[in-house]
């Protein structure tokens, strides 16, 4: 229920410091890791990660990680060459 | 606990009962008759795949071939390519796992044995569905990793047909690697801790981890084109601004980890099969094990090697020809450990062991011409030349096709109770390593000659005359060597010698039971002591460090004066916990496969030694719920009448599937 | 929520872990890849807008921010029904199964609200690429908690057929793992793709 509680608190806080604009640079950072927070707090609390057998976090684990590093490796890739499509002169 | 419901005899939801006959076979839940279905049904696509690779190399025989049409020729070649992939190898695999791998780690069924029914007529709709694509305005004929904008060509339904059935495919493929999972995580024997379990079980975990996890993304790929093709969405479309270099980045990030699934279950195969006929134990079992999970992870690393020529800029390709370069690394482990099994010990040259022998030495030449691939400007050159299609033949045929039929040859007597006739395999496979050569070896010198692969035909006076004919011969002569292997099978039906339980004194559990093994496997779960364990059971270490035979009824006393002793080369931990935690567990108690899942209130007192051992009963939920795929569909393609009757089987079959009375009540 | 779950009844397994668990664990493991593609093609595409509109034109943060709440809220009425079940209180489980599913079913009106507006302002599946992987990455999310929602309702329908008593508690447990997952996943689109503005 606690953990409930901070998770709205959280999703408020998120929705405020879109709208203020002193925070504008800082933006980005804080909604990540705002929504970092909730996250963690979901699986280890709501699905008891933090309660339960180390495989089970082991195997979502493997999952996530696997997901984050393929997946900024493939953008990074659309990035070095300039975004997608880069249109050859010539081509329209 | 068993309180919670009353048993529902008959009803709605009763389970069928038969065990002999058509429906035993449509409502089976036993992982050895669904591993007999796997093994039949890509036998038959192995088949079917053979004779459009036929009809291609009548073709490409003589230059200016008019065999075909240019329309049918990319429609055969394309399913060709996807049929040998997702039709023949893949399942062939999960036919050997299905059958071993319960046998293998001491257990009595898998984890979820409906699942593994759905799982099995899953693929087999995936299957019918793309072949019917032929009946219904054109087969796929995009090539099998389907480049964009090409697949969004909108002439025939043919790619519509891929991407869906791809999907459908890759739903029976997901579902089987959980269950495989949670099987080989979940349902050892007592003892069998997992660096004592069997190398084949090993890979076929780490195959379904890389299942579990590449599986999803040509999943999302599929989907896209399918949005792209059906729906006027715009993924890969450059008129639109999208970027069709996303299709092969999704695509090849599945792809890359599809070659080691590939590959991986019939490098566990070799692995159990040269220990057996060396009469030694598997050489650097650790290592074998750590590089396979070493290739499994760093084959995440690697895709972009399909894409050199696509344009990524020189920082990517650098850092994936380097990836590339090292994952050779692990796999040429493997090589020296194979050897160093070889080496020393006492060999039979049995067939399966020429076939393992076979794959070594193919897959080295196939493995050798990959490091070529890594060098980028030495790929500029090749891709797409018919270099590349021989290079993936020496490893997929070379290799995995060689690893599966030494596969075959091995376990055949333990499935089907008699042996395979020697003298005959030894011919298929000197008439099939033969034609292979012959088939492939011209492929590399027509790519470097400049050949392109995928044309329907080849002009003449370029010098491809010479090597094209080669190769036709090689491809019938490789024909010639599966007849002779299904003449094989059909004197081993007859009157194939009986094999007994164990014809080739070999070292691991599924020799213990008989040939073919009863419904519930094992009289009494055994309980592990060393890895090879069945091996301990035969024989002792005598002072003098030679193998003695141990004599029925001395095993009992013999096995506790050599725990110890083989407890040397086993981590101290883990022996202990084999040794004290799980004994206890083993008397009277319940057996591995009352899953939650499939028995909730299973009793606990039941089984004693192979009497009263409650087995899942039939179900013909999982055949009705993968039914509704295929019509789903149908459905995408012509009709919402038939998405929605898709989806009303599904949901049936699955409500179905939940309400079910457990196994012991039917 | 505590950690308080009675010892699991089927240790019979190598692990003493539950089959199903550690099926649907593996199961999510895969679904991380699987929104870790669509978000990939999102994060691509969303500024390949075309002639039609951007994100800056159409997003309504508040709006949005509603019926994320009311999502994460469905998970902890998700939590509640399954201490109910562990409880034994078979009827407040079914109450609290209910309302997880009447939040799912008011996201999924959000967002069938949300779409159609969206179409009205010019933004379809063939505007853009960008239309494509936003309408795809958000259908498909709300498909899962569709088939979220048929869980829940196949759940409610086995305990009036009497099952998922105290010591039956698994399909509770193993279909809240999915809800929770599904809703973490619109954390990260809620964050990744509503709030962070791109450009």
């Amino acid at each position: 229920m606690k953990i409930a509680v901070v998770l709205a608190l959280i999703t408020l806080a998120e929705i405020a410091i879109y709208y203020i604009p002193a925070l504008a640079s800082l933006l980005i950072p804080l909604l990540v890791a705002f929504s970092f927070a909730k996250f963690m707090l979901v699986i280890l609390w709501f699905m008891h990660l933090r309660f339960d057998s180390r495989i089970f976090t082991r195997l979502f684990a493997a999952g996530l990680l696997l997901t984050l590093t393929v997946f900024i490796l493939m953008l990074l890739t659309f990035f070095l060459r300039g975004g997608p499509a880069p249109t050859p002169p010539g081509i329209t | 606990m068993a309180t919670a419901v009353a048993p529902q005899q008959g009803g709605l939801f009763a389970r069928p009962t038969a065990k002999t006959g058509w429906w035993s076979w449509m409502t089976t839940v036993d992982h050895k008759k669904i591993g007999i279905l796997y093994g039949v049904t890509a036998f038959f696509f192995f088949i079917v795949g053979g004779v459009e690779a036929l009809l291609i190399r009548a073709q490409l025989a003589t230059p200016n071939g008019e065999v075909l049409s240019p329309a049918v020729y990319n429609q055969l070649f394309t399913m060709h390519g996807l049929t040998m992939i997702f039709f023949v190898v893949i399942p062939m695999g999960t036919a050997l796992m299905n059958f071993l791998l319960p046998l293998m780690i001491g257990a009595r069924d898998v984890a979820f044995p409906r699942l593994n029914a759905f799982s099995y007529w899953v693929f087999l709709s995936a299957g019918l569905f793309m072949y019917s694509a032929f009946l219904l305005g054109g087969a796929p004929d995009g090539g099998w990793f389907g480049y964009a904008p090409l697949s969004l060509d909108p002439v025939t339904d043919g790619m519509t047909y891929y991407s869906l059935g791809l999907q459908i495919a890759g739903i029976a493929s997901l579902a089987g690697a959980i269950n495989f999972i949670v099987t080989i995580i979940n349902m050892r024997a007592p003892g069998m801790t997992l660096m004592r379990m069997p190398v084949f079980v090993w890979m076929t975990l780490i195959t379904s981890f890389l299942l579990l996890f590449a599986v999803p993304v040509i999943g999302v790929a599929l989907w896209e084109l399918m949005f792209d093709r059906l729906f006027g969405a715009n993924f890969f479309d450059p008129a639109a601004g999208a970027d069709p270099l996303l299709w092969q980045h999704l695509f090849w990030l599945f792809g890359h980890p599809e070659v080691y699934i590939m590959i991986l279950p019939a490098m566990g195969i070799v692995s159990e099969v040269l220990p057996a006929f060396s009469r030694k134990p598997l050489f650097g079992y650790p290592a074998i094990v750590f590089s396979g999970a070493a290739i499994a992870f760093m084959g995440w690393g690697v895709w972009a090697h399909h894409m050199f020529a696509a344009g990524l800029g020189p920082v990517a390709n650098s850092a994936f020809a380097l990836s590339t370069m090292f994952i050779a690394v692990p796999t040429g482990v493997k090589i020296f450990n194979w050897i160093g099994t070889i080496w020393g010990g006492s060999v039979r040259l049995t067939t399966p062991f020429l076939f393992s022998a076979g794959f070594v030495s193919m897959f080295i030449i196939g493995g050798l011409s990959g490091v070529t691939h890594s060098i980028v400007p030495h790929d500029a050159q090749q891709t797409d030349t018919y270099y590349v299609v021989g290079h993936l033949h020496y490893v997929l045929f070379g290799g995995s096709i060689f690893g599966l039929f030494s596969g075959i040859y091995y376990w055949w007597p333990k499935v089907f109770g008699r042996l395979l006739s020697e003298k005959i395999g030894k011919f298929h496979f000197l008439l099939m390593l033969v034609g292979f050569n012959l088939t492939f070896m011209p492929f590399h010198i027509l790519g470097l000659l400049g050949m392109p692969r995928r044309q329907y035909y080849f002009p003449a006076n370029r010098g491809f005359e010479v090597w094209n004919l080669l190769a036709s011969i090689g491809a019938f002569t490789i024909a010639v060597s599966i007849l002779v292997f299904l003449y094989n099978v059909a004197v081993s039906r007859k009157k194939g010698e009986a094999a007994g339980a164990d014809p080739w004194d070999a070292r691991t559990l599924e020799w213990m039971t008989t040939s073919p093994p009863p419904e519930h496997n094992f009289d009494a779960i055994p309980v592990v002591r060393h890895r090879d364990d069945f091996w301990y059971r035969k024989y002792i270490t005598t002072p003098e460090g030679e193998s003695a035979r141990v004599f029925a009824g001395g095993a009992a006393s013999d096995e506790e004066q050599h725990s110890s002793e083989a407890a040397s080369d086993e981590p101290p931990s883990s022996s202990a916990e084999g040794a004290s935690d799980r004994e206890p567990n083993t008397a009277g108690a319940a057996p591995p496969e009352s899953s939650s899942e499939e028995r909730p209130h299973a009793g606990a007192s039941a089984e004693e030694q192979g009497h009263g051992i409650h087995l899942p009963s039939p179900s013909y939920f999982p055949l009705l719920t993968a039914a509704g795929m295929p019509v789903i569909g149908y459905g995408f393609i012509y009709s919402p009448i038939l998405l929605a009757a898709g989806a009303v089987m599904l949901l049936v079959g699955a409500f179905g599937w939940v309400l079910e009375p457990p196994a012991e009540e039917a | 929520m505590s950690a308080a779950h009675p010892p699991a009844e089927h240790p019979h397994t190598s692990t003493g872990l539950d089959n199903a668990k550690l099926a649907m664990w593996a199961f999510l493991g895969s679904e991380c890849l699987f929104f870790g593609s669509f978000i990939s093609t999102y994060l691509l595409y969303r500024n390949v807008t075309g002639d039609g509109p951007t994100s800056a034109d159409l997003y309504d943060i508040p709006y949005t921010s509603i019926s994320s709440f009311v999502l994460l809220m469905s998970s902890l009425t998700m939590v509640l029904a399954l201490s109910s079940v562990q409880n034994g209180d078979r009827r407040a489980m079914r109450i609290w199964l209910m309302a997880t599913a009447f939040l799912g079913l008011t996201f999924i009106g959000g967002q069938v609200f949300e779409f159609t507006t969206f179409v009205e302002e010019g933004l379809t599946l063939s505007t853009s690429a960008f239309g494509s992987s936003f309408f795809v990455l958000t259908g498909f999310h709300g498909a899962h908690v569709t088939i979220g929602i048929l869980m829940l309702l196949g759940l409610t329908v086995m305990s009036s057929f009497g099952r998922l008593g105290p010591d039956d508690s698994r399909p509770v447990e193993v279909v809240g793992l999915y809800w929770h997952f599904v809703d973490i996943v619109w954390i990260v689109i809620f964050t990744v793709i509503y709030l962070i503005p791109s450009g």
